[in-house]
């Protein structure tokens, strides 16, 4: 995996090479560009950080599970998930059926309110899922891109080399492979609703091929490659930049994809935010002198 | 050692060979120089200067194809690079590169001076060989005279080539 | 009869002291992969890309805030169970024994 700081060494080391190189007239109008052609990526998210969010947000899924997982939750490594649903959600409803047989109004509101709790944290979990998802598939934009630009930079580091070497013609092209490019594609795995309403909330269409849901893009994606003139510095750097630039067009485009999923994702959440997060029942509210009253608990009607 | 370092290195251990059409002339070169040949005897003395030069030049220009995907694919095991041949098209000083490989007219001749070779673009090949060196029917002297042009050309190949790069297209 | 009436007292406190708690903590523990911000990870001050970090937050934000809120209103649903099951006025003492004996599960 590729880090930003990777990237930042690979240019000081591109630097080097034309530095120590002799050109005669095939030198580029701004060869500092050598050194500076990654540096609009030495602070983007660096991949091996997203694992500490992703790893939390398992975890927060599991304590979620309402049903237990289905095979389509992975993790990091994409290897699937299983876990049973958390037995201990269904104490709420377990409760509700506790008071049904009392007469009072808030335990009449409790009862109903508790028999469809678990819809709310359905969603929640469906949520969550969504956003580990989305991370992941930022994850794996950000893995290609920083391999590929890794992968571009030694290309031209080899380029280089070459067209100072008397003894290869330049006649050949170097290639490498793109992987980012070809990224905006298909679909993110499903989401997990299990029992969620807001079944609209989806990550399927963020347009970026992931594998499963680990954080690698899907290889099948790749479409594009990057040549290399091997006869001059300054078609090498004319090939380089131009590769660092479909990269980042390939960026943009893939994360295009995930802010407008967010986009979406968000305004469901904002728009069903009761069925998201279910308002607490009238229980709550009753005064703490009224609780035992006809308002609140009422009088248990057990004795028939 | 960078990787291309390495391939170099390697390189100078790597032989190519070609054999003409008619099966009767072997050519081997190693590492961009070091060019042997040799020749099928009865063959030899039996064949006209025309047929000889011809099986000659044909040789060449299959040893090249032979080089060029050698190296390329020797490039790609050590480096891990795919190596394809140029393509002029993508900028106009890669085509203007390419046009000036393609006219680079490169020599070589024997320390005798008796044997030369001339190529262009190292597409076009003319051998031309002294006529008392040929029908001496020497087949040995005649081996050793186009290996001594024939490291000479490569020799004179590399220099242009340099040179073409270095002025940038 | 009466003892019956202690035996249910005695639930709704088990579920207002005991039940009610465990499902908050279980949200509480969930909410643990949501505390974090996400806009170191994600944002990038060269302009490559589109930074996507506010829409992320947003997002996070709303389930933090979702599953506080479950959390809330679970611990006051147990809140207000355990104050029913305290005020009811159990009269006799089969009834009161019963309620203590219910409290007291371990289950």
């Amino acid at each position: 995996m590729t880090t930003p700081q990777d990237l930042a060494t690979l240019q000081d080391q591109l630097m080097a090479r034309y530095d120590s190189g002799s050109w005669g007239s095939g030198f580029p109008e701004d060869p500092s560009q050598f050194g500076s052609c990654f540096n609009d990526f030495t602070d983007v998210p660096d991949p091996a950080d997203f694992g500490d969010y992703t790893t939390a947000l398992l975890e927060t899924l599991k304590k979620l599970a309402p049903g237990g997982f289905d095979t389509s939750t992975s993790d990091d490594s994409g290897q699937p998930v299983t876990a049973n649903g958390n037995s201990v959600l269904d104490m709420v409803s377990t409760a509700g059926i506790e008071l049904d047989d009392w007469t009072g109004q808030a335990s009449d509101g409790f009862f109903t309110w508790s028999q469809s709790w678990k819809t709310g944290i359905s969603n929640q979990f469906a949520a969550v899922s969504v956003l580990r998802q989305l991370l992941h598939a930022e994850a794996a934009i950000w893995t290609a891109a920083l391999d590929d630009l890794k992968n571009l930079g030694e290309a031209a580091y080899e380029a280089l080399e070459a067209a100072d070497d008397q003894f290869d013609t330049g006649a050949g092209d170097i290639t490498t492979t793109l992987k980012v490019v070809g990224a905006v594609v298909a679909v993110a795995a499903a989401v997990p609703t299990a029992g969620a309403s807001l079944s609209i909330l989806t990550a399927v269409g963020a347009g970026v091929t992931v594998a499963s849901t680990g954080m690698d893009l899907y290889a099948g994606a790749q479409t594009d490659s990057q040549k290399f003139a091997t006869c001059c510095p300054r078609d090498v750097l004319a090939d380089l930049m131009d590769g660092v630039s479909k990269v980042r067009t390939a960026v943009r485009d893939a994360e295009q994809k995930i802010a407008e999923q967010l986009d979406t994702n968000n305004g469901v959440i904002d728009g069903a935010w009761s069925e998201f997060c279910q308002p607490p029942p009238t229980l709550t509210t009753v005064h703490r002198d009224h609780i035992g009253a006809y308002e609140g608990l009422g009088t248990w009607g057990g004795e028939g | 050692m960078s990787r291309h370092e390495l391939f170099r290195e390697s390189w100078n251990e790597v032989v190519v060979r070609a054999t003409s059409p008619n099966g009767c002339v072997h050519l081997t070169m190693q590492g961009d120089r070091d060019v042997r040949f040799s020749f099928d005897d009865a063959w030899f003395h039996r064949t006209t200067l025309t047929d000889f030069t011809d099986q000659l030049t044909r040789t060449f220009r299959l040893a090249l194809v032979q080089r060029t995907q050698t190296y390329n694919r020797h490039r790609e095991m050590v480096t891990g690079h795919v190596t394809t041949p140029i393509d002029g098209s993508r900028n106009p000083h890669l085509q203007t590169f390419v046009d000036k490989r393609d006219s680079l007219v490169v020599e070589g001749a024997s320390a005798d001076g008796r044997v030369s070779i001339t190529a262009v673009g190292l597409r076009r090949f003319v051998v031309t060989l002294d006529p008392d060196l040929w029908s001496a029917g020497d087949r040995g002297a005649v081996e050793r005279g186009l290996e001594e042009a024939g490291n000479a050309l490569l020799r004179d190949q590399f220099a242009q080539m340099y040179e073409l790069k270095q002025a940038g297209h | 009869m009466s003892e019956a009436l202690g035996v249910e007292v005695g639930r709704v406190w088990r579920a207002g002291a005991k039940r009610m708690p465990e499902v908050a903590d279980t949200l509480a523990g969930a909410r643990g992969g949501v505390e974090s911000s996400l806009s170191g990870l994600l944002s990038r001050s060269s302009g490559v890309g589109v930074d996507v970090s506010a829409r992320f937050e947003e997002l996070r934000g709303s389930i933090r805030k979702a599953l506080r809120d479950s959390e809330d209103a679970i611990r006051d649903c147990g809140t207000a169970l355990v104050w029913a099951a305290e005020d009811y006025q159990l009269t006799d003492q089969a009834a009161r024994d019963a309620y203590e004996r219910e409290k007291a599960r371990v289950d």
